[in-house]
């Protein structure tokens, strides 16, 4: 329902004046006669200005006269837009102007001065401006009324708005100078009819001061109650209200909407009586004049309200109703669609392994879950991982891949990388090969130079990424014409660790986002990784990329070696846990992300326990707003080291 | 702070959207922000920009999230020209402004996300449409995930769209249900916005529905 935008007509069935011709039938009464009608106006203006508020769209179509031939104050204040098709007419030239500025009291000043001139000469503004626009006088001269009220009219219709009368108490001021300065017309004619007028409303004006505020269920005085005059011939003006609530609310949380977002200025005497606040799950607070409340129900809604005038008989309730946006909440609105069983490259939802990689010196645990953003979708789990031992040497090997979520058939790519990559580190670990790995691996541990480990782990884990991108290229072409390596893209970390006498060595690679962290409670965290984020987010490299093995630097950078003593745990994760846990390059460095981290996870992980990877699981369910990524986390955890103190006394007992 | 998926709205508002057009528009925005509304992801993460040009270039909503995105008052004048160039670098000025690009210590956004919708010719576009592939170029440099043109009816014109767009669709007709189907799309292709992708690769399009004609 859309309100009028007119205040209730009046009972009586008499004609409705139309400004023109009201104004015809007072300029017929002589110039005085025409003041004196519009003073009301001018005063309201003033009163307006005295507030330090600005009207904005006065036209003669928000001078609507009763059946008394006064004018209302409702139409006024209401800034009626339309119908009036002439109103551009009567608005100030800056504000015509292509760089259109906001309405001023000056202004105002010129709008209403505009009505004042169609009044007097019965012209249209238009041709004073045209006058104006060729620097000549613009108002003519003439015998009907004294040539200082066309001056006067000159000065509020300046077209330069600083040479204008600052603000319509200005004006008022000037025309009631005008009017004792014209001895005998203006007293015989006039002039007490206009001091009655404003003693008038100066009287309305205490009288309602007393009688209370605007008051809305209770006779409380408020904020918004314009000290507007409401004596009889007057009728109360309701106050505007906004098409639509300027901020949008969401279901769950709470909210406070302050009175004067709903209402704004009128007068003072109207009850608010709102009507369906209850079915939003929103009440009136009547001691602080506020909608409280915690939205129940989203969607498109409207707060729908009646406004009661106090101490006005046969003025009649106005019905008012204001848009607003009820957003839902973001959790009620996730869905688990199930992933397709019969897609060709389908794979669980859902993957973890653990106690499976359970060794004397350490355990390996890993856990992969699909996102809420593909549980919303039915889509695929695009993460995957794939964890092995090479049991001669004691090598443990990790592979971890985050299919691209732009790429159709990611969720294999990242499988076919993880298992190939983690096949190829431990083929390779044979023969001369893996002679010259243990040597340079000795050298390490035992001298601290980890030259000959670099120039050993170059070849070893560039061939399984290589390797792992043949695969991929492979499967791409067993598609021919319906899939490229590019609809296959993933990003992959490795890790290789092996114990080495009481030392740990600690072998990574990374190509795209997600991250490796080696970290050791107390003390420090390394990352073993190298950050491919761009600009952007969503901006990574892939193994499927060009340019991520493209060359001997290239591959160099996104190696990484450890050589430590002990360590809390070695974890590698895509960015669906990255993202939310370490938003940033600069907090996967950071110790204390990590201890909060690690405090969390190892909480409810238990990693001491048997059925760790369900557990993994069930933390990667923790809500943070804007990640629902796929999240993949395996975790190494070492056995703590027999202290050889202890060892020894249980040896001699 | 949650990482923001800009989207940029840009929309003709010269003479000839006057009536059923843009009232049809109108509705079409609101059910693509309902349905916005209604993907938990978009809700946390999207944030929209509504810029509308003719002679004048209007920002009605600066970069908001959807969440406190309210559907501004659209006007369209009764005649004037439709400068599309303009437009089109104020979009590139004004992503160059909103962005925030990562850091070590911060995250960036997603990429952008840019949909034009015009029902006629520039009239900046210059000779041979030179001022159109020069504007072209700098969107190309703005990091725009995409940018897809729509053209609107039988007089858009879509050899100039495809000098600045990644994809241009068509619409044959200019009534409700064309630019419904057309909002719904887009609300469909910016739900899918927030997905890894490569340093440059395009976001990819959801499928056109059947009012819909997707060009290139």
């Amino acid at each position: 329902m859309m309100d009028s935008p007119l205040n209730p007509k009046p009972a009586s069935p008499a004609p409705v004046w139309g400004f023109e011709e009201w104004i015809d039938s007072l300029a017929r009464e002589g110039w005085m006669r025409v003041v004196e009608s519009l003073l009301p106006a001018l005063e309201w203006l003033a009163e307006m200005h005295d507030r330090n508020e600005v009207h904005g769209g006065i036209h003669p179509g928000v001078l609507m006269p009763d059946t008394d031939g006064q004018l209302q104050a409702a139409a006024f204040t209401q800034r009626i837009a339309g119908p009036y098709l002439a109103a551009r007419a009567y608005l100030a030239p800056e504000l015509l102007s292509s760089r259109a500025e906001t309405p001023t009291k000056q202004s105002d000043v010129y709008s209403m001065t505009a009505v004042l001139y169609r009044a007097l000469t019965g012209q249209s503004p238009v041709a004073a401006q045209r006058r104006q626009e060729r620097g000549e006088v613009s108002v003519p001269r003439s015998p009907d009324y004294p040539e200082q009220l066309a001056r006067l009219i000159e000065l509020g219709m300046h077209l330069d708005p600083n040479c204008r009368l600052a603000t319509a108490r200005a004006l008022v001021e000037q025309v009631e100078a005008l009017r004792r300065s014209i001895p005998g017309v203006g007293s015989a004619a006039g002039s007490g009819s206009v001091e009655t007028c404003r003693e008038n409303l100066r009287d309305a004006i205490q009288r309602q001061r007393a009688a209370g505020g605007f008051s809305v269920g209770s006779n409380q005085e408020s904020a918004i109650g314009d000290q507007k005059q409401r004596k009889e011939g007057f009728r109360p003006v309701p106050p505007s209200t906004p098409k639509r609530l300027a901020s949008n609310l969401t279901v769950g949380r709470s909210v406070q909407i302050e009175l004067d977002r709903i209402v704004q200025g009128g007068s003072t005497g109207w009850e608010l009586e709102f009507l369906n606040l209850g079915s939003l799950g929103l009440e009136w607070d009547p001691e602080n004049n506020r909608i409280v409340g915690t939205p129940t129900v989203a969607g498109e809604h409207y707060v729908q309200f009646r406004l009661h005038p106090v101490d006005c008989s046969g003025v009649p309730d106005l019905e008012r109703q204001i848009a607003v946006t009820i957003n839902p909440d973001p959790d009620s609105l996730w869905r688990v669609l199930p992933s397709d069983q019969s897609d060709r490259f389908w794979k669980p939802d859902l993957d973890s392994d653990s106690g499976q990689y359970c060794f004397t010196e350490a355990e390996i645990h890993a856990a992969s879950r699909r996102g809420r953003s593909h549980e919303h979708e039915g889509l695929f789990r695009d993460d995957d991982f794939e964890v092995g031992r090479h049991d001669a040497t004691g090598w443990n090997l990790i592979a971890v891949g985050d299919g691209a979520g732009s790429a159709s058939y990611s969720r294999r790519g990242s499988q076919i990388a993880c298992r190939v990559a983690v096949e190829a580190l431990g083929r390779w670990l044979s023969g001369d090969r893996l002679n010259l790995l243990t040597e340079a691996v000795r050298i390490a541990v035992e001298m601290g130079s980890e030259k000959e480990l670099r120039g050993q782990v170059y070849s070893w884990f560039a061939g399984a990424a290589l390797e792992a991108r043949k695969a991929i290229a492979a499967e791409a072409e067993a598609f021919p014409g319906e899939a490229s390596i590019r609809d296959f893209a993933t990003t992959l970390l490795l890790a290789a660790v092996r114990q080495v006498g009481s030392k740990w060595v600690v072998i990574t690679m990374s190509i795209g986002d997600g991250g490796i962290g080696l970290y050791r409670a107390g003390s420090e965290v390394r990352v073993l990784c190298t950050p491919d984020s761009g600009e952007f987010s969503g901006q990574t490299v892939f193994l499927t990329s060009p340019a991520a093995l493209s060359t001997g630097e290239a591959i160099a950078s996104r190696q990484h070696i450890a050589v430590v003593s002990d360590f809390t745990a070695l974890v590698l994760m895509t960015d669906g846990i990255t993202d939310p846990k370490f938003p940033t390059e600069s907090s996967l460095a950071d110790l204390t992300c990590w201890e909060g981290f690690w405090l969390d996870l190892s909480a409810v992980a238990r990693f001491e326990e048997p059925g760790v990877g369900g557990r993994l699981l069930e933390w990667m369910r923790f809500r943070s707003p804007g990640n629902h990524d796929d999240r993949t986390l395996v975790v190494l955890v070492p056995k703590v080291p027999v202290q050889p103190a202890a060892s020894e006394s249980e040896a001699i007992q | 702070m949650v990482r923001r998926l800009p989207v940029y709205i840009l929309l003709d508002t010269s003479g000839s959207m006057a009536g059923e057009p843009i009232e049809a528009v109108k509705v079409g925005l609101g059910s693509m922000l309902a349905s916005l509304r209604q993907d938990p992801h978009a809700l946390e993460s999207v944030h929209l920009s509504l810029i509308t040009f003719n002679a004048e270039v209007t920002t009605l909503v600066p970069l908001t999230s959807l969440e406190e995105f309210t559907l501004p008052e659209i006007m369209v004048p009764k005649s004037g020209p439709t400068l599309t160039v303009k437009a089109l670098r104020s979009v590139v000025s004004s992503v160059d402004r909103d962005l925030i690009r990562s850091l070590p210590e911060r995250k960036g956004d997603w990429r952008p996300l840019l949909f034009v919708m015009t029902d006629g010719a520039a009239n900046d576009g210059g000779g041979n449409g030179v001022a159109l592939d020069e504007v072209g170029a700098a969107l190309r440099q703005a990091h725009f995930g995409t940018i897809v043109g729509c053209a609107a009816g039988p007089k858009a014109r879509v050899d100039e769209m495809k000098r600045y767009c990644h994809h241009v669709v068509s619409l044959e007709t200019m009534d409700g249900y064309a630019f419904q189907g057309f909002f719904k799309w887009v609300s469909t292709a910016v739900s899918s916005g927030n997905v890894s992708v490569g340093m440059t690769a395009e976001i990819p399009l959801p499928p056109a529905p059947p009012e819909m004609h997707l060009i290139c």
